[in-house]
């Protein structure tokens, strides 16, 4: 039996994010939110170990809203209950405030063996949650395991170190947040959707979770598209041609020699 | 708080690259920078020094033989208390981009991964970053000290070695925590010789390349142009066919070329945010309307299995 919490974040669908054409500022309005992507491998982990040897699955996210709707598709993929923070509030609030709410809300939740979550959030990049969870928490941190199996009272990862793959061993309860290559997330059926919309779904305000003040530690001063000045000079001609001059413009670029 | 500037890698290159824009901005605040070091054994100081550091702080302990980052940032942390700098620039490396976060919450601060560049103004401290898997760029501050930054490879330039410059070395003593981490087994993998983040040119393939054995035909025209090969992630995490190797783009590797030669990747947000920096981007891709022409200086619409032979016989003939 293994109680698993998965931490996962609703963020705005960044594939369907244009920029402004004049303001070059991206266009965050109307843009369907969804459950960042390698978020869904941390749940698909979390059912898949909870398929192998039983538990329980909880899904937590914190939003500034109610978000039951995308979280659902957690529960049709089979995870047993979700909590959700939903509170305005929760606007611009840093790596730092947000682990400490996660933190508090894992408490609160109380039974847990396993905290999984996905290596980074889409939007953000940063993967720091994991690593903030466990000095909360005061729990061994794996990120990005690309395998994790889960043994009587530990767990053991695999993690890219860059030049080798290091085999990493800690004892549970631990924190371990997966790369996306750990799996492959599974689409639920829509007998499973259906199923979803009958498992409980607990939300709490702000207030619920943590009594402390959540500093907004983080100012966002300009937000907007790269500057991309790229020559853009496309050859449409036949293979040949096309070959000729594109060899001929990377020698005046300098940059087919050596 | 101090007006120093730290900088830390497990990474030496990476932690003169830090030292170089730490310089830059400890002359700005009107600081210092210092370079930590921690290592399992004695080491030499001078070099930190000859590349810009004002201070060396070392702390030296065999337990900080492998890299545990909890070991690592209860090091850090328990230095940076006792002396409370005003930033810490950490390598992005996997166990840098691990140990900085861990780092920032034990000193209830925030943290900004993968800094683009580093601005100081009216001594804030302003980060600029990849958001939106790339498609946008944020300049993020924060109201808490000290900023715990990760920085990338190959991002600042090492300033040039003065071997005349002096500073000072402070030898501390820390007893490393235990662990809550074991590391069972180390494996090296399977990379081609040269370093993708190194290379000067790359030829990277994607999608648009149908078989595995059709690469020996990529690695002809990388050789003929004494490029390495790369692909796209789908190429390495769905099809395994370059295992080993880290794919290029957000999630894996971000490279700066000279020359980068796309045949065949159609040009998702996710690859192009790590290629941004490349001087010349190529790209060879039948669709037309491929998101990667947007993002190439020069491009030929056409089927990499036509282009990529004739491309071939060309350079052959310049070699004559």
């Amino acid at each position: 039996m293994v109680n698993i919490i998965v931490c996962v974040r609703v963020t705005p669908d960044v594939a369907q994010i244009r920029l402004d054409s004049t303001t070059k500022k991206p266009i965050i309005e109307g843009v369907p939110k969804v459950i960042s992507e390698v978020d869904k491998n941390a749940v698909e982990e979390a059912v898949r170990i909870k398929e192998k040897l039983g538990g329980k699955v909880t899904v937590l996210t914190v939003a500034t809203e109610d978000v039951k709707g995308i979280v659902k598709e957690a529960l049709a993929m089979g995870a047993d209950t979700a909590n959700i923070i939903a509170d305005p509030t929760v606007a611009g609030i840093d790596g730092n405030g947000y682990a400490k709410i996660l933190a508090s809300a894992i408490k609160k939740i109380g039974e847990y063996d396993l905290i999984l979550l996905g290596y980074s959030s889409q939007d953000i990049f940063s993967a720091q949650i994991a690593p903030r969870l466990g000095v909360l928490l005061d729990l061994p941190v794996i990120t990005g395991a690309l395998e994790l199996s889960v043994e009587s009272d530990k767990i053991v990862a695999k993690k890219d170190l860059e030049r080798e793959i290091a085999t990493l061993e800690a004892s549970l309860p631990a924190v371990v947040s997966v790369d996306r290559t750990i799996n492959e997330p599974r689409i639920p059926t829509i007998m499973q959707v259906m199923q979803a919309t009958r498992k409980p779904i607990t939300i709490w305000k702000l207030s619920d979770v943590v009594s402390e003040e959540i500093a907004k530690a983080i100012s966002i001063i300009e937000n907007k598209g790269p500057d991309v000045s790229r020559k853009r000079i496309i050859f449409k001609d036949e293979p040949e041609e096309a070959a000729k001059k594109l060899i001929e413009a990377l020698q005046k670029e300098g940059v087919l020699e050596g | 708080m101090s007006k120093e500037i730290w900088v830390f890698s497990e990474d030496k290159g990476l932690s003169f690259e830090l030292l170089s824009v730490g310089r830059t901005l400890a002359d700005k605040l009107g600081g210092s920078v210092a370079a930590v070091v921690i290592s399992p054994e004695k080491q030499g100081t001078d070099e930190f020094i000859h590349q810009g550091a004002d201070k060396v702080y070392i702390v030296t302990n065999e337990k900080f033989k492998d890299i545990l980052v909890d070991t690592y940032a209860h090091a850090l942390a328990s230095l940076a208390k006792k002396y409370s700098p005003y930033a810490i620039l950490v390598g992005s490396t996997k166990n840098g981009r691990d140990i900085a976060p861990y780092l920032a919450q034990l000193l209830d601060t925030g943290y900004a991964s993968d800094a683009l560049d580093l601005q100081i103004e009216s001594e804030k401290l302003l980060i600029k970053r990849q958001v939106f898997g790339g498609k946008s760029i944020a300049t993020e501050t924060f109201e808490t000290t000290p900023y715990v930054v990760t920085v990338p490879k190959k991002r600042f330039q090492p300033l040039e070695k003065d071997t005349s410059r002096t500073g000072e070395v402070i030898e501390e003593t820390i007893e490393p925590i235990e662990s809550k981490l074991k590391i069972v087994s180390k494996e090296e993998k399977k990379v081609s010789g040269v370093k993708l983040d190194e290379a000067a040119k790359i030829v990277a393939i994607g999608r648009g390349i149908k078989s595995e054995n059709d690469i020996e035909m990529v690695r002809e025209l990388a050789k003929l142009i004494g490029a390495e090969v790369g692909a796209s992630r789908p190429v390495i995490a769905d099809l395994g066919w370059m295992k080993g190797q880290e794919w290029i783009g957000i999630s894996g590797l971000t490279v700066k070329p000279e020359l980068y030669i796309t045949l065949g990747i159609s040009g998702q947000i996710q690859h192009v945010a790590g290629i941004m920096d490349s001087k010349i981007i190529v790209a060879v891709n039948k669709d037309e309307n491929a998101p990667i022409f947007e993002f190439a200086d020069y491009g030929i619409v056409g089927d990499v299995y036509k282009v990529l032979p004739v491309l071939i016989e060309e350079l052959k003939k310049l070699k004559k």
